[in-house]
C-alpha cells in the first residue's frame, strides 16, 4: 500500500496532467481554427505548409504573457523591436519558396523562430541566422526543448549568409530589409526562390519573391497579401 | 480683495510653462514614437486650456474670494501633474502601431491624452480666475507676452537641454510663478508647507521619468546590433542629430539585384531617433561603386562631367555619387546648417576628405533658394529622398509642408537646366501606389506650364523600391532613350515610361500583378483628369498655395477604403491623415459637451445671449488660429526655413497682439466701436497680406534673409496688434454685462482655438492656403456682425 507521500505526489501529478492535457488541448484546438480559418480559408494550398502549421506549436514561440493570443492571426512583439509574425504571412511565405523535403533553406533572423520552426516540418535542413544575441539564445532553446534536430542557427550577421551551408534551395528573410544583399543573391543556387516580407513592424503590405532562373538571371515578383489585393484591382479601373 | 501687484507676472509665468509645455511634450512624443498620434495628444492636452475654463465657470461661486490663493495652487498643481505624468508615461507606455488589434493600447493612449491634459487645465484655471479679478486688456497682455517669452525660452534651450530632460523648462517657469505668488500673497503656513511638498513631489517624480522610446524606432534598432553606439549627437531646435557607429549597418535603398559587389561600412545617421540616412566609411580602397547600381544613376548616363546641383543633402550619398560619375562641380543645398557641420565633419575622417575638394560646396538654405541666388544653370538638378531622408527638418518644426515638390518649384527647377540638362527625382515606393504617381502628375503639370511636352519629355524607372522620374524641358533624344533602356537592362530595373514606351516593356523585372504604374503614368500623362479625379488615393498635383505632398488621403473615399482594406489596414496605408482627421472630429463632439452641458448645469438657458456669446468667442478663436496657422505655412515660401517662419509668425503674433491688448487696456484705443472697426479691418488686411506677400515674393525672393525678416515683421505688426483686440474687448463687455460667463467665454474661445489649429490644416489641404486665409477673415467678419457695444 501506498502511503501517505506518495498518494500526494501521486494526486498531485495527476492533476497536473489533467490540466496540462487540457491546455495542450485548448491550444490544438485553437490552432485547428486558426489554420481553417486564416490559413487555408485565406487560400494556401500547400499541403506541407498547412501539416506544418497544424503541427507546430506557435505559443511556444511567444512570450508567455502572450500565450493566451498565440492563435489570434496576428504579428506579436518579441522584444527588441522584433515581432512573430502573423500566422497567414508565415504560411505564405513559406508556400512562396515552394520547398520540398530534401531541400536546404536559409532564414536571416531568426525572431522567435517560429518560421525556423515551420520550415523545419518540411524541408531537410533550416539554417538561421539572427544578430540579436538574447533572441538568437532564446530561439535556440526552444528549438532543443521541441527536439528540432535539422535546424541549424547561429548568432551572427545574416548579411553575409552562411558560407559553410551555401548553397541554399531558398532564402527567406524575416528581418527588415531596404535591399537585397549580394551576397545572399549568390549563395542562391539557380532555380532557387528567395522571399522577403516588405512593410513597417507588424504589417506586411507586399511579400518580395525573387527567383533565380537557370541562367541565374533575377526576377523579382510583388505578392499581394489577399488584404490588399480587392483594392489594387481598383486602382487602374 | 487684496490687490497683489505681483500676480500679473506670475501669470506671465505660468502662461510661459504652458507654452514651453505644449512644444516641449510635442517634442517628447515625438522622440517617443507617437507618431501621427502626436497631434492629438497635443490637441487633446491643448483643449486643457477649455477645461479649465469650464471648470472655473461651474464652481464660480466657491471660488470666489479665494482667486489669489486657488491660482497659487494651479501653479502648483502644474509643477505636481507635470512630473506625475512623465513619470506614468514610463510605466505606461503606448505602441502606435499595435492600437489596430489591441484594445488595450486604445485605453493606454486615452490614460496617457488624460495625464498630458491636466497640467494645461491647472494652469488654464489660473489664467482664467487672472480674466475674473484683473482688467481684460492687461490680463491678456501678461498672458500673451508670456506665451511668447515660453516660447523663446524653449528654443534657446533646445541646443543644449536634451529631449528628455526638456521638461525642466515648463517646470521652472510655473515655479517661478508660484514663487512670486508667495512674494505677493504671503500666504498661511499650511499653505506653504502642502504647495512645498507637492512641488518637490513633482520635481522628484520629473527626475525619475524618461523617455520610453518605442523598440522599433530606427535607432533602437540600430543600437540592438553587436557593436553599435552613438559617436555623435547634434541637439537644436532643428531636431535632435544622431550619428550610430556600427560594422553591421548597410543602407542602400534600391539596390540593384545585378550588384555583386560589397557596400562599404556605413555610420547610421538619425533625426528625432528615425529618419535613417547613412554615411559611407569608405577608407582607401574600399570601392562605392554600389551607389552606380540605384536608379538615382540613371541621369548620369545622360551626362558627361556635368555640373550638378543635389537638393538635400542627407548622408552625402548622392554627392558621393555625382563625383563617383566625374561632375565638374557638385553643389549641395541643405536646410539644416547642423547637418552640414557634422556631414563635413564625417568626411574629414571618411571619403578623403570629400566636401574640401574646390568643386564641392554646401550652401545653406532651401533648393529653390540656393537656385535662385546662385544664377547658374546645371546640367543635373536632383532630388533624392532615398539619399536624404534625414534632411527634412525635425523638432518642433517637423512640417507636412513641402515647397520643394510643388509644380510651381518643378518648373523652377527646370527653368535652371543647361538645355540639355535633365531634373532628376527619387523617392521610395509606397504601396500601394500614390506618391509616384503623384510625383509623375507634379511633373508633367510643371512640363505643360513651361510648355514642355510632357509625353516626349519625361522618363519613369523603378526598381523593387525606388522609383526615379527624369525630366528635360526638350524631348529625350532616341540615344539618350537607348541608354536609360540599357541601364535598366543592365541593373534589372523596369521602365515605367519613356516616349514610345510600348505595354509589353514595362513590368519586367520587378513584377507586379499587373503593369499598374505604367497604366497610371500613361492616363496621367494623357491628361485624364477623370482618372485623378477618381483615384482612391490624392494624387493631385500640390501647388504653392496647397503644398501638401505627403498628403494621400480622400475624406470622400474613405469608406471605399475602409470596406476594400479589411476594416483597419487602411490605419496601416494613411494613419496620419485619418488619425488628423479623427482627431478633428473628437474634439469637436468633446468641445461640444463640454461648452454645452457645464452651462445647463450653471443653471443658464441656451438663450439667444449665449449663442450670441458662443459665436463670438468660437468665430474669433478660428480666425485667429486660421490666420496664424496659414501664415506659418505662407510664410514658409518666403522665408524658405520653417524655423524662421514658425518663430516669426507665432512670436510676432503673441507679441503685437499681447501690445494690441495692453493698447486697448490703457484706454489708448478705447473708443467707442474699436472691436468692430479692429474686426472689420481684420477682414480686409488678412487675405490682402496674402495678395501682398504673393507679389513681395517676386522681388524679395533672392532678397537677404534679414531684408526679409524686417519686412515680415512689419507686414506681421499692424495684424498682431489689431488681433489682440476682439478678445479682451468682448471679455471686458461680459464682464460688465454677465460676469459669470467670463470663463464660459475663455472655454469656448479655448476649445475653438484646438478646433482651428486641426481643422486649418485639413481645410487648407482641401481648398488652399489663399482660401483658408479668407475663411479666416470671413469669421472676423461674422464676429464683427454678432459685436454689441
Amino acid at each position: 500500500m501506498l502511503n501517505n507521500n506518495y498518494r500526494v505526489v501521486f494526486g498531485i501529478l495527476v492533476i497536473l496532467f489533467v490540466f496540462t492535457s487540457h491546455a495542450l488541448a485548448g491550444y490544438r484546438e485553437e490552432r485547428e481554427k486558426l489554420v481553417k480559418r486564416h490559413i487555408i480559408g485565406e487560400g494556401i494550398k500547400d499541403r506541407a505548409v498547412i501539416r506544418s502549421m497544424r503541427t507546430v506549436p506557435r505559443e511556444e514561440f511567444v512570450r508567455p504573457e502572450h500565450r493566451k493570443k498565440a492563435y489570434i492571426n496576428h504579428p506579436l512583439p518579441i522584444g527588441y523591436g522584433q515581432t512573430i509574425s502573423q500566422p497567414y504571412i508565415v504560411a505564405l511565405m513559406t508556400e512562396l519558396l515552394k520547398v520540398d523535403k530534401d531541400d536546404t533553406v536559409l532564414e536571416i533572423g531568426t525572431g522567435s523562430g517560429y518560421q525556423a520552426a515551420i520550415l523545419a516540418e518540411i524541408v531537410r535542413t533550416v539554417c538561421t541566422i539572427e544578430i540579436i544575441k538574447p533572441l538568437a539564445d532564446r530561439a535556440e532553446k526552444v528549438f532543443q526543448r521541441l527536439y528540432y534536430t535539422n535546424i541549424e542557427s547561429k548568432f551572427g550577421d545574416g548579411y553575409f549568409g552562411w558560407e559553410e551551408y551555401a548553397p541554399f534551395d531558398a532564402i527567406i528573410v524575416t528581418a527588415a530589409a531596404d535591399h537585397i544583399p549580394p551576397p545572399l543573391i549568390k549563395q542562391l543556387k539557380k532555380g532557387g526562390r528567395m522571399c522577403i516580407p516588405v512593410g513597417q513592424p507588424y504589417f506586411t503590405q507586399v511579400l518580395k519573391l525573387i527567383e533565380k532562373d537557370e541562367n541565374g538571371e533575377i526576377r523579382v515578383h510583388d505578392i499581394i497579401p489577399v488584404i490588399f489585393v480587392p483594392l489594387t484591382r481598383e486602382l487602374v479601373k | 480683495m487684496k490687490n497683489v501687484k505681483i500676480y500679473l507676472p506670475a501669470l506671465f509665468f505660468i502662461s510661459s510653462a504652458l507654452l514651453a509645455l505644449e512644444i516641449s511634450l510635442m517634442r517628447v512624443l515625438r522622440i517617443e514614437g507617437f507618431g501621427n498620434f502626436t497631434t492629438t495628444a497635443i490637441a487633446l492636452a491643448m483643449t486643457g486650456f477649455g477645461a479649465g475654463g469650464t471648470i472655473v465657470f461651474l464652481f464660480k461661486r466657491r471660488f470666489s474670494g479665494k482667486e489669489h490663493i486657488l491660482s497659487m495652487y494651479s501653479a502648483v498643481l502644474v509643477i505636481f501633474f507635470l512630473g506625475l505624468g512623465y513619470y506614468i508615461s514610463k510605466e505606461v507606455t503606448f505602441d502606435p502601431l499595435r492600437i489596430v488589434w489591441d484594445k488595450n493600447q486604445l485605453l493606454r493612449l486615452l490614460f496617457r491624452y488624460f495625464i498630458y491634459a491636466i497640467p494645461f487645465i491647472s494652469g488654464s484655471v489660473f489664467i482664467v480666475l487672472a480674466f475674473l479679478i484683473k482688467r481684460a486688456g492687461r490680463a491678456y497682455f501678461f498672458n500673451l507676452s508670456g506665451s511668447g517669452f515660453g516660447i523663446a525660452v524653449i528654443l534657446a534651450t533646445l541646443y543644449f537641454i536634451p529631449s528628455d530632460r526638456i521638461f525642466i523648462v515648463p517646470l521652472i517657469c510655473a515655479f517661478l510663478s508660484v514663487l512670486l505668488l508667495y512674494i505677493g500673497l504671503n500666504p498661511e503656513f499650511k499653505h506653504v508647507i502642502i504647495s512645498l511638498i507637492l512641488i518637490c513631489a513633482g520635481f522628484y517624480l520629473f527626475f525619475q521619468g524618461r523617455i520610453h522610446i518605442l523598440p522599433y524606432k530606427g535607432i533602437k534598432l540600430a543600437l540592438n546590433l553587436p557593436d553599435a553606439r552613438i559617436v555623435l549627437r547634434k541637439l537644436s531646435p532643428f531636431g535632435t542629430l544622431e550619428v550610430v557607429k556600427s560594422s553591421k549597418i548597410r543602407k542602400a535603398p534600391g539596390l540593384s539585384l545585378a550588384y555583386e559587389g560589397p557596400v562599404p561600412k556605413q555610420l547610421g545617421l538619425f533625426l528625432d531617433g528615425d529618419s535613417l540616412s547613412v554615411i559611407d566609411r569608405r577608407n582607401g580602397d574600399e570601392t562605392i561603386d554600389y551607389l552606380r547600381y540605384q536608379t538615382q544613376a540613371a541621369v548620369y548616363e545622360l551626362h558627361q562631367d556635368p555640373d550638378v546641383f543635389i537638393i538635400g543633402l542627407g548622408g552625402g550619398t548622392s554627392a558621393l555619387r555625382a563625383y563617383l560619375h566625374g561632375a565638374r562641380s557638385i553643389t549641395i543645398a541643405e536646410e539644416n546648417p547642423h547637418l552640414k557641420q557634422l556631414i563635413v565633419k564625417s568626411m574629414t575622417t571618411y571619403n578623403e576628405n570629400f566636401f574640401s575638394q574646390p568643386n564641392v560646396s554646401v550652401v545653406i538654405g532651401s533648393g529653390r533658394e540656393q537656385l535662385r541666388q546662385i544664377k547658374t544653370s546645371y546640367d543635373i538638378i536632383e532630388i533624392s529622398e532615398t539619399d536624404s531622408s534625414v534632411s527634412s527638418i525635425g523638432g518642433i518644426y517637423s512640417s507636412d509642408i513641402n515647397y520643394a515638390s510643388t509644380t510651381q518649384a518643378f518648373r523652377e527647377y527646370l527653368a535652371h537646366l543647361q538645355k540639355h540638362g535633365t531634373l532628376s527625382v527619387t523617392l521610395l515606393l509606397r504601396y500601394p501606389p500614390r506618391n509616384l504617381p503623384k510625383l509623375i502628375n507634379i511633373a508633367h503639370h510643371a512640363l505643360r506650364k513651361s510648355s514642355s511636352d510632357p509625353l516626349k519629355c519625361m522618363v519613369v524607372i523603378r526598381s523593387w523600391s525606388s522609383g526615379t522620374v527624369l525630366i528635360k524641358t526638350i524631348p529625350f533624344t532616341q540615344q539618350e532613350i537607348e541608354k536609360i533602356k540599357a541601364f535598366c537592362k543592365r541593373m534589372f530595373f523596369d521602365l515605367v515610361y519613356y516616349p514610345g514606351i510600348q505595354e509589353g516593356e514595362a513590368n519586367q523585372y520587378n513584377i507586379l500583378e499587373e503593369a499598374i504604374y505604367y497604366k497610371i503614368t500613361i492616363k496621367i500623362l494623357q491628361y485624364d483628369r477623370s482618372f485623378v479625379k477618381n483615384y482612391p488615393f490624392n494624387i493631385h498635383h500640390t501647388t504653392d498655395d496647397r503644398p501638401y505632398f505627403s498628403h494621400f488621403f480622400k475624406i470622400r473615399k474613405l469608406s471605399f477604403l475602409f470596406r476594400e482594406m479589411g476594416r483597419k489596414w487602411i490605419f496601416v496605408v494613411e494613419g496620419g491623415y485619418l488619425v488628423l482627421f479623427s482627431t478633428f472630429v473628437l474634439i469637436i463632439i468633446l468641445s461640444f459637451i463640454l461648452i454645452i452641458i457645464p452651462h445647463f448645469f450653471a443653471g443658464a438657458r441656451l438663450g439667444k445671449e449665449s449663442i450670441r456669446i458662443i459665436s463670438y468667442f468660437s468665430l474669433i478663436a478660428v480666425a485667429y488660429m486660421f490666420i496664424e496657422i496659414v501664415l506659418i505655412k505662407k510664410f514658409l515660401r518666403l522665408l524658405e526655413n520653417p524655423i524662421y517662419s514658425s518663430s516669426i509668425i507665432i512670436s510676432s503674433l503673441l507679441i503685437f497682439s499681447s501690445i494690441g491688448s495692453l493698447k486697448f487696456d490703457l484706454r489708448l484705443w478705447r473708443k467707442p466701436r474699436i472691436a468692430v472697426y479692429a474686426m472689420v479691418f481684420l477682414t480686409g488686411y488678412a487675405p490682402l497680406l496674402f495678395i501682398i506677400l504673393d507679389i513681395l515674393y517676386l522681388y524679395l525672393r533672392t532678397a537677404p534673409l534679414v531684408l526679409k525678416l524686417t519686412i515680415s515683421i512689419a507686414l506681421l505688426a499692424p495684424l498682431g496688434t489689431i488681433m489682440g483686440i476682439p478678445f479682451p474687448a468682448a471679455i471686458d463687455r461680459l464682464r460688465k454685462r454677465r460676469e459669470g460667463a467670463v470663463p464660459w467665454a475663455w472655454s469656448i474661445n479655448s476649445y475653438f482655438s484646438v478646433i482651428a489649429s486641426t481643422g486649418a490644416v485639413l481645410l487648407s489641404s482641401n481648398i488652399g492656403l489663399l482660401s483658408t486665409c479668407a475663411v479666416a477673415a470671413l469669421c472676423y467678419f461674422g464676429a464683427a456682425l454678432l459685436y454689441k457695444e
